[in-house]
């Protein structure tokens, strides 16, 4: 196998930036408008709160031991079985959650572009992509993600930009016509998907010089607020441009970019687009790949992780295949339940433990 | 190796579901929805016909589009019906116009057959909605002037109308579902009708009122261009005004207007409700009939005339819209946006209120310049 | 499974004479070309001497050389002539007695072999067991320096390398005047024993990139070396990667531009091309002519030339997976127009722009092998008979036409060859990736293609540096070219962590 060697701290945080863009752009802001209407933003400002106070800890406990992640924490205070018991419903979790990212493409082809096309060759090809990545090595995917998501981050830029024409900024009042209760009801949603990943990203932060522990602290932050701006951004732009339809348009980003029609030319760009939704979702598959490979590799002492890819490609593959009888299904699994338990199972380890090396750091 | 061979094998196997030539393809330019007699919907859609091109001249007076009706329950249905006529697939990302004829709007939700163009993915937001005089199947016998086809000469009628004369605008599938799912549920859709009873040319004059899908009501050129202006998306055009002394008050003068803004605020208090109108046009001289214009006096009292003209003008419309509780001007809206209670508790009776409430209308005229001529009529009599 | 070529041949030289002429007879036997001129010398012409050279290889008007250095040790050391003796001789030599023509000391038989292939003279004596090599005498027949032609520019040095290792060598030298640049010579190949040199920039050059460069060309000496792409293969990272990982020269100046960066160059006796390594993605569209011209023309050319890399990549696959799966991306006057052309014509877009690729390829490779009196024949061959001919016939669309033709012209706009035609070969994968699944295809299979250009490495160094990992210094030269005092400045801090 490989030796994985550290990579920069700022390819850590393009990394981080690309897993949480990832899936987000495909589906945001549509359920959190349903779910909010005009304050969808504030909803945005609340999850990404959440999100920085679980970044807070996460980084508290990295200090103290940058070698290990949380789980390696629990492992060296409590002994390995309690790290087993943690770690298998994580593992889990992170089974699910590829497979819910998987669902989501296959799902926006064929509902958007390629109706006939069956869903398991959208499937098949992204997680083909995406174990061929892993395969490769992590330095190939820190390197190649930079650009990617440069690629990602200009384009959904000069869509919103080219947008200006149709934004009527009066779509954006009144802010709260229904109280503060919506507002809660977006907030739960937006944090399920993406923020609540901040705690399954972490397990990766090993991987990065040892020294830059500081940079990367700095620049994780700021990767974080930046995310939480680009969302607000694209919500706000969303209302404003459809204005009471916008709870109703699935896949906002990409029909926002099919209203571009400049002097007839520069239209159908949405093309674009969709290519970045694609390329975000790749990205994100990759990362929880990897990162389901490395643990599933430490909670069976593996010492070559690499044969673990293609058994869960296949077992993702299926999953996604026959997990879900039809999307409504999908859509309550992801805005309803998956919020819930994923805190159940990762959030509330992450919080004892940082509440436990509080206690034992004051000792 | 052998492993090579089974996959490249079985990628080739499978097909490719989605892969059609172009050629397969009928694209839609345009379709229109009309009402049968039996209650069902009568579909007409106009499909783009490629030149032939043998050699690389084109053939002869081949047109460029054929003409397909189908009939069915749902829009879906007669759309699905296509190929059975045609003999391709439709292919509905480059549809141009849609055309619903006036009994139909009047007597059904136009929501209904819209949804399909909501939901569908090939299908987009930016094809214009219109709305016809009589039956809109009847359209599709005409043919275009410069175009390739009519539903071409449609979108672009509408487009230089809105921009050049006020007289119409363009309304987009996105508007209306804008509009109709906003709180004031009222829309206009272009509106168009043959030039005489018998030729065979559009023409778009005015606008229909459809108001939660229906169409109640319809406004011609003249009280469509003041409505325009009220609701700030007067793009560019002239206006008429006559002559300011008494004798000649059959002759017209005309400004270009170069901008026009309007300022419309609503004031919300518990009871009553009361509109501030304020209008600025920014206009050239077009045409001088019986005015000279050489003084700074003088040119202040020609605006005064001019805004006068346009207020008189202006306020008829507005109380007729008043009469028929019609919130063309989306004041809903703005009430909905600056204090949700209040409008959660008037909306019941909000056709009634808006009949009683005042309407405060102030216009300003601003003649730029005279043109390239000087401030008197240049061939006198 | 070569045939190894086995040596027998004694290691020393004997003292008698015969016994060495035999030896070099029994050697190069049926070797037409060589002479053996057995000679005389000194008091009554009674000690004997025999020359060996190659006369296809040696000038043949100064043939016997002994004929100067006796003349210089008649008239420094000894008395006249015919008073010279072997012992004479022996001491002039080996004490490096100074001559007119300078002659080296050859210790054994092999390097006697080895001295007489590479077209020096050499000098047996009756009772030495050691013989002299002349190495002036090497003469063949070279070409003149003239612009190389693949490489030419506008604005620049028109001299290109020639087939000669020194001249090349002498041509580098000439322009980078620098005790640092450093010059390692040795023979390699088994059978064909060519002689092959490698410079660098002592300070410049990545200690560990040197090591490892070192370490891989010890591989070089089995195989047979006839150009530098036979170097290229053993030294390479990936060999069955369709992207070039070093790149090639005729030029001196670009060869220099490349040590002035820390790159190795190697040189091979026979060709004049030299071979840059490591070579990364980004300098196979740098041109030296670039630092030729102004600034902001520069930029706007390099420019132009990374979207004929895009172009020549992709277009064929955007335009099959636009008209065969996504019409509704094409704006709309654009889909007329394509429309009128296709309608009617018998094969579906992939077959089409298949087989027009097929052509356009057989018309370049014919091109290349063509003598020029025909060559223009076959360009008016190709438009007619392709062009205008298949487009009445309604065969072809004049849309798919001009995209083929577009493709190969922007793939010739690509400065290094190696890349142009990994391209071309890159195209097809897509081509089919494309008109299975569309759009998605198409994506994916860059996604795969990116893969494999930044898990490549060039000699241990990441391919697609400078874009990541990420060094913004060099950047500046990538898409834009900065002026030279920016790229002349500071010097490059190099990066420690491998990443």
């Amino acid at each position: 196998m490989k030796k994985i060697e550290p990579i920069t701290s700022g390819q850590m945080a393009s990394l981080f930036f690309a897993f949480l863009l990832g899936s987000a752009i495909i589906n945001i802001p549509q359920p959190l408008i349903e779910a909010a209407k005009n304050g969808a933003w504030i909803s945005v400002i609340l999850a990404n709160g959440c999100g920085l106070v679980l970044l807070t800890c996460i980084f508290y406990v990295y200090h103290k031991n940058p070698e290990l992640n949380f789980i390696g924490h629990i492992q060296q205070k409590f002994g390995k079985w309690l790290m087993i018991i943690i770690g298998v419903p994580i593992v889990l979790q992170l089974f699910l959650m590829l497979s819910y990212i998987i669902i989501d493409i296959g799902g926006f082809f064929t509902n958007s572009m390629m109706r006939q096309t069956p869903s398991y060759m959208f499937h098949f090809f992204i997680l083909l992509v995406s174990a061929l990545t892993v395969r490769s090595g992590f330095e190939v995917m820190a390197r190649m993600f930079v650009l990617l998501l440069c690629y990602l981050l200009f384009f959904s830029i000069i869509v919103i930009i080219l947008t200006v024409p149709f934004f009527h900024v009066d779509f954006l009042l009144p802010v709260l016509p229904d109280g503060i209760k919506p507002v809660l009801h977006g907030a739960y949603r937006n944090f399920g998907f993406p923020y609540i990943e901040i705690t399954l990203f972490s397990l990766l932060l090993p991987f990065v010089h040892k020294n830059e522990g500081k940079t990367l602290q700095k620049k994780m932050f700021s990767v974080l607020i930046i995310h939480g701006l680009l969302l607000i951004i694209a919500v706000v732009c969303t209302i404003m441009a459809f204005g009471p339809l916008a709870s109703h348009l699935k896949y906002s980003l990409f029909q926002l970019a099919r209203l571009i029609n400049i002097r007839e030319i520069v239209t159908r760009v949405e093309s674009f687009i969709g290519i970045a939704l694609v390329v975000g979702s790749y990205m994100k598959a990759t990362i929880s790949l990897f990162i389901l490979k490395e643990l599933l590799g430490s909670v069976f002492q593996l010492k070559n992780k690499d044969i673990l890819i293609f058994p869960i490609t296949l077992i993702s593959l299926l999953l996604s295949l026959t997990m879900f009888t039809n999307e409504l299904e999908f859509v309550e699994a992801v805005q309803v339940v998956y919020p819930l338990y994923t805190t159940v199972i990762v959030v509330l380890p992450l919080l004892f433990i940082t509440i436990v090396t509080l206690i034992k750091g004051r000792e | 190796m052998k492993r090579w061979l089974t996959i490249a094998i079985l990628l080739f196997l499978t097909g490719c579901w989605s892969s059609k030539e172009l050629v397969e393809y009928g694209f839609v330019m345009g379709i229109s929805i009309d009402q049968t007699e039996n209650e069902e919907i009568e579909f007409h859609a106009q499909i783009y016909s490629p030149a032939e091109t043998i050699g690389g001249t084109s053939g002869g007076e081949t047109p460029f589009y054929t003409n397909i009706n189908s009939k069915g329950k749902s829009v879906f249905d007669s759309a699905r019906n296509i190929p059975v006529y045609l003999g391709r697939k439709a292919q509905w990302s480059h549809m141009r116009v849609v055309l619903i004829g006036e009994d139909f709007a009047k007597k059904h939700n136009i929501g209904d057959v819209l949804e399909f163009f909501y939901r569908d993915h090939e299908t987009r937001l930016m094809s214009y909605v219109l709305i016809t005089n009589r039956k809109a199947a009847d359209y599709w016998e005409m043919k275009p002037f410069i175009e390739r086809t009519i539903s071409q000469e449609l979108r672009t009628i509408l487009d230089s109308s809105a921009n050049f004369t006020g007289k119409s605008k363009k309304s987009m599938l996105l508007n209306v579902a804008m509009d109709l799912k906003s709180k004031s549920k009222t829309t206009l859709i272009p509106y168009i009708k043959k030039t005489d009873n018998d030729s065979l040319a559009p023409v778009a004059n005015g606008a229909a009122v459809v108001q939660e899908g229906k169409m109640v009501d319809y406004l011609d050129a003249a009280d469509f261009e003041k409505i325009i202006m009220l609701k700030n998306e007067y793009k560019g055009g002239i206006i008429n005004f006559p002559c300011m002394d008494k004798e000649n008050d059959k002759l017209q003068e005309t400004i270009e207007v170069a901008a026009l803004e309007t300022n419309l605020s609503p004031q919300f208090n518990q009871e009553s409700l009361s509109i501030d109108i304020t209008t600025k046009i920014d206009g050239f001289l077009g045409e001088l009939q019986c005015s000279t214009v050489t003084t700074a006096d003088e040119v202040e009292k020609l605006e005064k005339h001019i805004a006068k003209n346009i207020q008189d003008d202006m306020n008829q419309v507005i109380h007729y819209l008043q009469e028929n509780e019609l919130d063309v001007l989306g004041i809903a809206d703005k009430l909905y946006q600056q204090k949700p209670q209040l409008w959660k508790k008037h909306e019941a009776e909000w056709g009634k209120m808006l009949a009683e409430s005042e309407v405060d209308l102030e216009v300003e005229v601003k003649v730029e310049s005279t043109g390239m001529a000087g401030g008197e009529k240049v061939v006198e009599e | 499974m070569r045939r190894q070529i086995v040596r027998n041949q004694p290691d020393v030289i004997s003292l008698d004479i015969t016994e060495n002429q035999k030896q070099i007879d029994k050697q190069f036997t049926n070797c037409s070309d060589l002479k053996l001129f057995p000679w005389q010398y000194g008091p009554k012409l009674k000690h004997k001497a025999f020359s060996v050279f190659f006369h296809t290889m040696v000038q043949q008007k100064e043939l016997n050389y002994m004929k100067e250095s006796m003349q210089d040790l008649v008239t420094h050391e000894v008395g006249p002539a015919e008073e010279v003796n072997l012992e004479d001789v022996i001491r002039f030599f080996s004490k490096n007695g100074i001559s007119s023509q300078n002659a080296k000391i050859v210790k054994s038989f092999d390097e006697a072999i080895s001295n007489v292939l590479s077209g020096n003279v050499v000098i047996f004596f009756h009772g030495w067991d050691q013989a002299l090599s002349y190495s002036q005498a090497k003469q063949v027949n070279v070409r003149e320096v003239t612009e190389p032609t693949g490489e030419s520019v506008v604005k620049g040095p028109h001299e290109g390398t020639v087939e000669q290792l020194d001249r090349n060598i002498g041509l580098l030298r000439t322009r980078l005047q620098n005790s640092h640049f450093k010059m390692e010579q040795f023979k390699a190949g088994g059978t064909t024993q060519t002689d092959i040199a490698y410079g660098y920039l002592d300070g410049v050059v990545d200690e560990g990139t040197l090591a490892e460069f070192k370490q891989r060309i010890k591989r070089a000496k089995k195989g047979d070396i006839l150009e530098t792409n036979y170097i290229e293969e053993v030294i390479e990272d990936n060999n069955y990667s369709p992207l070039p990982q070093h790149r090639y020269t005729e030029r001196p100046d670009t060869a220099i531009a490349a040590l002035l960066e820390g790159k190795i160059v190697v040189l091979v006796q026979g060709t004049g091309t030299i071979l840059i390594c490591p070579g990364l993605l980004t300098e196979f569209f740098q041109v030296s002519e670039d630092y030729y011209h102004r600034v902001i023309f520069s930029s706007f050319i390099r420019l132009i030339r990374i979207v004929a890399f895009f172009l020549a990549l992709t277009l064929p696959s955007i335009f099959i997976a636009l008209t065969t799966f996504h019409p509704e991306l094409i704006p709309t006057n654009l889909l007329m127009a394509i429309l009128d052309t296709r309608e009617g014509i018998p094969f579906p877009a992939f077959v089409e722009i298949a087989i027009m690729i097929f052509f356009f390829e057989l018309l370049r490779e014919a091109g290349i092998r063509l003598p020029k009196t025909i060559g223009s024949a076959v360009s008016i061959v190709g438009a007619l008979i392709i062009g205008e001919a298949a487009i009445n016939a309604n065969i072809a669309s004049p849309a798919v036409v001009i995209l083929v033709a577009l493709t190969g012209i922007a793939s010739f706009a690509i400065p290094q060859y190696s890349i142009a035609i990994s391209i071309r070969l890159m195209q097809i994968p897509l081509m089919i990736l494309s008109a299975i699944l569309g759009g998605f295809g198409i994506m994916i299979g860059y996604i795969l293609i990116m893969i494999h250009i930044t898990s490549l490495r060039s000699l241990g160094q990441p391919y697609f540096s400078p874009l990541t990992p990420f060094r913004p210094r060099q950047i500046l030269d990538v898409f834009i070219r900065a002026p030279l005092k920016i790229l002349q400045d500071s010097p490059r801090k190099r990066d420690k962590r491998n990443i």
